[in-house]
């Protein structure tokens, strides 16, 4: 619409989207760190929620897993127990190329090498070589026994597909 | 011989229109049996949350009486596949009618169960056929919402088939690639409510020529 039939005084629609985006940004940060990486390049990371000091020693990850999910602690026990008649379609880790080991990513359908990172306070996470606390890391609550429980770092994936239970299969 | 072919002209007319008439009856709401005989291309979405909003269905597919011929005693469950509804007959020749969705599984027999167990905020397991295409999902999602499986969960008999919840209120009308049939939670609730374990679930499909 040419310019001569804008109003005055009032913003066009395209500064308002713009503003939109640029608020939306804001408050998308604002949860979220960023961190500066190798080369200049910054890296936005997310607050891990408290939880207890879990160590994972990388060697142990890969092989066939039963895998299972719950949202409810009340459910841990059978899911569990589902996890582990889950191993006639296991849930494959290989081992990767760079020290690594292949896991997908949420929503990924091919696996992508994760590392083990940890925090001062004994934390572990399993995501993609970066800073700890990238959106697409596993936090570790536990691992122990031939089972492995992780919850997705990012709020989105937790939400849809709960906190993650592997069991070793046999 | 010209008044006979006036005449003829004048039947065959007549026969078109009172065709039409009754073809736009049984059409009924149009665009709807269209619309139902086409399966929705979608996917389970695993921790999805409708809104209110989308959980509020089109009139017809919500809970309502409806005048209901059958020869089926009041507590019986009919279910119409190729309508997609399901019918929960009550006295006085009426039944309240439910709008539902209907499932690959939902389309393989007809016959006559019963529930055997029901079940609150039922688990869900991916198909063998979706994991193969989202190999990261787990293979057993314990209920909740956000489940596939919805709130509420009705099993059929010894089989596979069961009456579920949907986190999917827009599959409600349509046949859809996997589940069995499927009513929206707040309506799976309120079905769940009302009948017990033993009630007979009538499946009827649609003749095929």
């Amino acid at each position: 619409m040419p310019r001569a039939f804008a109003l005055r005084g009032v913003p066009s629609r395209r500064f308002i989207a713009s503003l939109s985006l640029i608020a939306a940004g804001a408050i998308w940060l604002s949860a979220c760190s960023t961190t500066d990486i190798a080369g200049g390049t910054t890296v936005p990371t997310l607050v891990i929620p408290p939880g207890p000091p879990v160590a994972v020693d990388v060697a142990l990850l890969p092989g066939k897993w039963g895998l299972a999910s719950y949202r409810d602690e009340k459910d841990r026990a059978r899911t569990q127990a589902e996890a582990k008649s889950a191993c006639g379609n296991p849930y494959v880790i290989a081992s990767g190329s760079q020290g690594g080991v292949l896991m997908h990513l949420p929503d990924q359908a091919q696996p992508t090498e994760v590392f083990v990172k940890t925090t001062a306070d004994g934390r572990s996470l399993i995501g993609p070589r970066g800073p700890v606390g990238m959106p697409q890391d596993r936090v570790v609550m536990y691992f122990q026994g031939g089972v492995l429980i992780t919850e997705w770092l990012d709020p989105s994936a937790k939400e849809r597909y709960g906190t993650m239970l592997f069991v070793r299969c046999a | 011989m010209k008044r006979k072919s006036l005449k003829s002209l004048l039947g065959v007319a007549s026969g078109v229109v009172l065709a039409g008439v009754l073809g736009f009856g049984l059409i009924g709401s149009t665009g709807v049996e269209a619309k139902q005989r086409k399966e929705l291309t979608i996917q389970d979405q695993p921790g999805y949350v409708p809104t209110p909003e989308e959980e509020m269905l089109p009139a017809q597919y919500r809970p309502q009486p409806v005048y209901f011929r059958s020869n089926e005693a009041p507590g019986t469950i009919v279910i119409h596949t190729d309508e997609r509804f399901l019918y929960l007959v009550q006295d006085g020749g009426r039944a309240i009618r439910y709008g539902i969705g209907v499932g690959r599984d939902g389309f393989q027999w007809q016959g006559l169960v019963k529930i055997t167990r029901k079940q609150e905020w039922p688990d869900w397991r991916p198909p063998p056929e979706m994991i193969a295409r989202q190999p990261y999902l787990p293979r057993f999602m314990a209920g909740g919402p956000g489940n596939p499986m919805g709130a509420r969960a009705l099993y059929l008999g010894e089989t596979v088939y069961r009456i579920h919840g949907t986190n999917q209120p827009r599959t409600i009308g349509y046949a859809v690639s996997s589940g069995c049939f499927r009513l929206v939670n707040r309506d799976v609730i309120d079905l769940f409510n009302r009948v017990p374990v033993g009630t007979k679930v009538v499946i009827l499909q649609s003749a095929k020529l």
